[in-house]
């Protein structure tokens, strides 16, 4: 037994190693340098390279970058079929610092990149790249009101409820500056509440509830032990119901008819062509989505009945089958939001919770880049709700580590049993390591497709990529000179995946949820590549801790609660381990 | 009581439709169907034959109310508004009678019967263009002989209503089943028999002398696109004013229609959510007999024939303002407090149709946001009244005898 939850750690040790390797997004390539090279000689410019240069310099946004980073030389180059000029500013390790975008008919400046939007099309704020209509502010701000008015108490207004819903929402200021291309500015800004909620997830789980509220004076009193978790808030179980079947029928339609493609998406329509044709999907992608063979094989096998449906036609057009995969995937989490909260705290809170993730902006902004991380969210969603039984835990949190490979990190804490249920201990851990056992046979086989090849081009593409991975999408990407903070928080990060092993002594269902949460985000914080496709992943989690009122754990000297009322009403809370 | 409250509503139809006629309030001879079963009556007098000689979308019946009009010495406007006004009240009077007989408070039969008094100042006068309001009104009784027991008129009322216009048919298997309580299921289904069989006997001349005429009349429905003001094509345009989804609006089939390949996969799938809504609220109907005591499923019954009526309107994938005038006699008679929110969701829905069309209609038609803003709300209300009609436990009455006394001529 020892032997086996030593492998687990070791697994959760490799898993806390990449940090940088359990995100996926792979970059979308910068068209800028190799698009620019083209010029046909049949239509002849009409500025001049020298004009074109000097307009460029009239850039203010240029003049302003290289004033930092100076540049000692520069090339034009022009595409005949654009009819622009693209002005490069090199400086003198040969790096381009900048670029800028001349109409080569009106001379008039048509875009400036600078720094990493060079680099970077994601960085330079093109409207609709990710999330099309639905982050503007007629979409975005009623989705924010339909999230916080009828989860706030508003009688407690001043409460902890709210600084977390509010710091739940805290990422949209971030994007504000990523939709502008201020990346500078957006990335740090997402660290405030990328931290706030992996600090108060982690006091929520080891310390319980009886922290938390000495922490906050106007917190209401303890609800009595023993009772099941509860949604406190004015809003009527019909109104929530109602809410969130209009949060849903926008999601869905702006998906049908608004949303587009991110790489991510075609990543996974490639990929499941290439397991329907018998062929890994590692190391066989094509050049206009080279890096999009990152993922773990469940993400690409859950392509496969879309792509069947609508079979890939080798070029990146509207891809249907990722709609219909992201649409799975979001339902398949909003379902699973739904049965949790009705296994926990009965169709009111059902009703909290699925209103909670369809109402949440961040994950309408995955489904309308029609991404594959509600995947990951959907496991894990799914693992809470199976969390009573070992084999279920395991073979969800290992079909969600096959997927994104983040959620590896909760191996250890998951292998732990959050309720009072009579029976062996001992039989639990073979059967949650049978469950893990199960997603790795499950999905696993896809490596192999080629053999020994494919095996040795899934670890280079995947975990050997993102190791190796550069980003400024994030504060260690930005500022280099931090890298040993990131490590040593990585390391607090995995320490803290080892503790859950034995800490807290009591694990109920908050502390379970709110401790996976805390590891999500500490994994998060580390990432050298971050973006707010992620925030969907740590979701679920945040909003099972953090939004209902979750009955008083019981001191280490009461007896624990009585046992939960069966089937029909599963009692959670108040549990020992 | 009562008879004075159904005999003041008539009344004050008649006063409230002067007035509105006399008012002109909306003076828009675009949007008048009357020039249209003009013509139809012209040359249907001409020796024409209907269905093949003359295209026609409505059955026989319709032909016929639309042909008499002609025939009133009168111009076919006036005659053709006369004929609507006789219709109304007589929805007034249907409306108050049956409401009396479920036994709701003599202030919700006011209520009802001021109601549809009011219908052509709360919807608009166009109500007087469209032959709908006859609808309602047979509705109206049809729901009256039900309650009271009076089963032959309900039966030869429907098939009235059915040979006027196809809708009504939806409402059979909650009328089979409403008539089984007390007849069982032989007499029911006999019933329903004779009433198909006499509709199909209007149109068996027709049938001889222009099959593909008949025909055409059904696959011109079948064939429609999603109406704009459907709660589908709501559902696009609402899409359309925050995202600016690509919309195409088309005239085709006497309206103005979404077309392209989104419009039709949501024709289609509200199509089968109107089949599958009215199939749920029968076996919920079904479900909640069992445990109804005899002679308590009145206010049951009434409850899923608004909803089905509510959800084969809301639902369809065409919604012509005048679709409403259906819910008019059976969305109002609800008793509980359910039945006061669909009275108040009707309301409503009277309102907020009024509010865009006919003023603001081709404004909606050019995707303008204020009309399409107008058109959701008048669609969400419509699906909260499907809601507040949905047949429930407490619609069933109380005081009725045991469930498992023996029914009356079974």
């Amino acid at each position: 037994m020892r032997l086996a939850r030593g492998a687990v750690l070791a697994a959760a040790l490799v898993a806390a190693w990449l940090p940088a390797a359990s995100h996926a997004a792979p970059a979308t390539p910068a068209q800028g340098l190799s698009s620019t090279a083209a010029s046909a000689p049949d239509r002849p410019p009409a500025i001049a390279s020298e004009k074109a240069t000097a307009l460029a310099r009239g850039s203010r946004r240029l003049q302003d970058w290289i004033r930092d980073h100076p540049t000692v030389r520069t090339s034009a180059t022009r595409d005949a079929a654009r009819g622009e000029w693209t002005v490069a500013f090199i400086d003198r390790t040969g790096r381009v610092q900048a670029q800028v975008l001349v109409d080569d008919t009106r001379g008039t400046l048509n875009e400036t990149r600078t720094g990493p939007q060079v680099a970077w099309q994601m960085a330079r704020g093109y409207e609709g790249a990710f999330g099309r209509s639905v982050t503007r502010g007629r979409i975005w701000i009623p989705l924010i009101v339909l999230f916080l008015v009828p989860l706030i108490r508003w009688r407690r207004l001043v409460s902890w409820r709210t600084l977390d819903l509010l710091m739940l929402t805290g990422f949209c200021v971030s994007l504000v500056w990523f939709n502008r291309g201020e990346i500078f500015t957006s990335v740090p800004l997402a660290y405030p509440p990328l931290a706030y909620l992996a600090i108060r997830l982690a006091l929520i789980g080891f310390r319980g509830r009886r922290a938390a509220s000495r922490a906050a004076p106007d917190a209401p009193p303890d609800p009595p032990a023993g009772r099941r978790p509860r949604l406190t808030t004015w809003c009527p179980t019909w109104l929530l119901v109602c809410l969130m079947l209009l949060a849903v029928g926008l999601r869905l339609g702006l998906n049908a008819f608004d949303s587009n493609v991110v790489d991510v998406g075609y990543a996974g329509v490639i990929g499941a062509d290439r397991i329907a044709h018998g062929a890994t999907p590692y190391g066989t992608f094509p050049s206009d989505c080279g890096q999009c063979d990152t993922y773990g094989p469940f993400t690409y096998l859950t392509y496969v009945p879309f792509e069947a449906a609508n079979p890939w036609v080798g070029r990146w057009n509207d891809l249907p089958a990722a709609h219909g995969a992201a649409v799975m995937f979001d339902l398949v989490a909003l379902l699973g939001m739904i049965v949790l909260g009705w296994r926990l705290g009965g169709r009111r809170l059902a009703a909290g919770l699925g209103l909670a993730w369809a109402a949440f902006p961040f994950t309408a902004y995955a489904l309308e880049s029609n991404s594959n991380d509600s995947l990951v969210a959907a496991c894990l969603v799914w693992g809470l709700v199976f969390a009573h039984r070992p084999l279920g835990r395991g073979l969800a949190v290992g079909l969600a580590a096959l997927a994104k490979f983040t959620p590896a990190i909760l191996l250890v804490l998951w292998s732990r049993h959050p309720f009072p249920r009579p029976g062996p201990a001992r039989r639990r851990l073979p059967a949650y390591l049978g469950g893990l056992a199960l997603a790795a046979l499950a999905s696993g086989w896809v490596v192999f497709l080629d053999g020994a090849e494919g095996a040795r081009a899934f670890w280079t593409r995947t975990v050997g990529f993102q190791l190796d991975r550069e980003s400024p999408f994030s504060i260690w990407g930005q500022h280099e000179w931090l890298r040993p903070v990131q490590l040593a928080l990585a390391g607090v990060v995995v320490l803290g995946s080892v503790l859950v092993a034995v800490r807290p002594r009591r694990l109920d269902m908050r502390a379970f949820a709110a401790l996976s949460g805390a590891l999500i985000l500490g994994i998060q914080l580390t990432m050298t590549h971050w973006f707010y496709l992620y925030i969907p992943w740590f979701l679920p989690f945040a909003i099972v801790a953090l939004v209902p009122e979750w009955p008083r754990l019981a001191r280490d000297d009461e007896p624990a609660a009585p046992p939960p009322e069966p089937v029909a009403a599963p009692a959670f809370a108040g549990s020992t381990a | 009581m009562s008879r004075r409250i159904g005999a003041a509503a008539a009344v004050a139809a008649v006063v409230v439709w002067l007035v509105v006629s006399g008012l002109d309030l909306d003076p828009r001879p675009g949007l008048t169907d009357i020039p249209v079963y003009e013509d139809a009556a012209r040359a249907v007098t001409g020796g024409d034959v209907p269905y093949r000689d003359l295209p026609f979308e409505y059955p026989p019946l319709a032909l016929g109310l639309v042909t008499f009009a002609r025939l009133l010495p009168m111009p076919y406007p006036s005659a053709f508004s006369l004929l609507m006004l006789i219709a109304l009240c007589a929805t007034a009077l249907g409306v108050v009678a049956t409401a009396r007989a479920l036994g709701l408070p003599p202030w919700r039969q006011a209520a009802a019967g001021a109601a549809v008094a009011m219908l052509p100042v709360l919807l608009g006068d166009f109500v007087a263009a469209r032959f709908d309001l006859a609808l309602a009104a047979l509705l109206a009784w049809t729901v009256w002989a039900a309650v009271t027991g009076h089963w032959k008129t309900a039966w030869s009322l429907f098939a009235v209503a059915v040979a006027l216009k196809l809708v009504p048919l939806v409402l059979a298997p909650l009328l089979v089943l409403w008539h089984r309580r007390s007849r069982g299921t032989a007499g029911a289904m006999g019933s329903l028999a004779v009433a198909l069989a006499s509709v199909a006997a209007t149109l068996l001349p027709f049938i001889v002398l222009a099959p593909g005429g008949v025909w055409h009349m059904f696959e011109y429905h079948i064939d429609r696109p999603l109406q704009i003001e459907s709660t589908g094509s709501a559902y696009l345009l609402g899409l359309h004013a925050l995202a600016d989804i690509p919309l195409r609006v088309e005239s085709s089939f006497g309206s103005q229609n979404l077309v392209g390949s989104g419009p039709a996969a949501i024709a289609a799938i509200s199509t089968m959510l109107a089949i599958l809504g009215i199939a749920a609220v029968c076996v919920t109907v079904a479900l909640l007999l069992r445990e109804t005591p005899r002679g308590g499923e009145n206010g049951l019954m009434i409850a899923g024939v608004a909803a089905t009526m509510a959800l084969a309107v809301t639902a369809g994938k065409v919604l012509s303002p005048q679709f409403v005038i259906w819910l008019v006699p059976l969305t109002l008679l609800l008793g509980g407090r359910f039945g006061v929110r669909a009275f108040a969701a009707t309301l409503g829905v009277l309102v907020a149709t009024r509010l865009y069309f006919p003023g603001r209609y081709w404004d909606l038609v050019g995707l303008q946001s204020t009309p399409i803003a107008l058109l959701v709300l008048r669609d969400a209300l419509l699906v909260a009244l499907v809601a507040f009609a949905w047949p429930r436990p407490e619609a069933a009455g109380e005081e009725a005898a045991p469930v498992n006394a023996p029914a009356r001529g079974a």
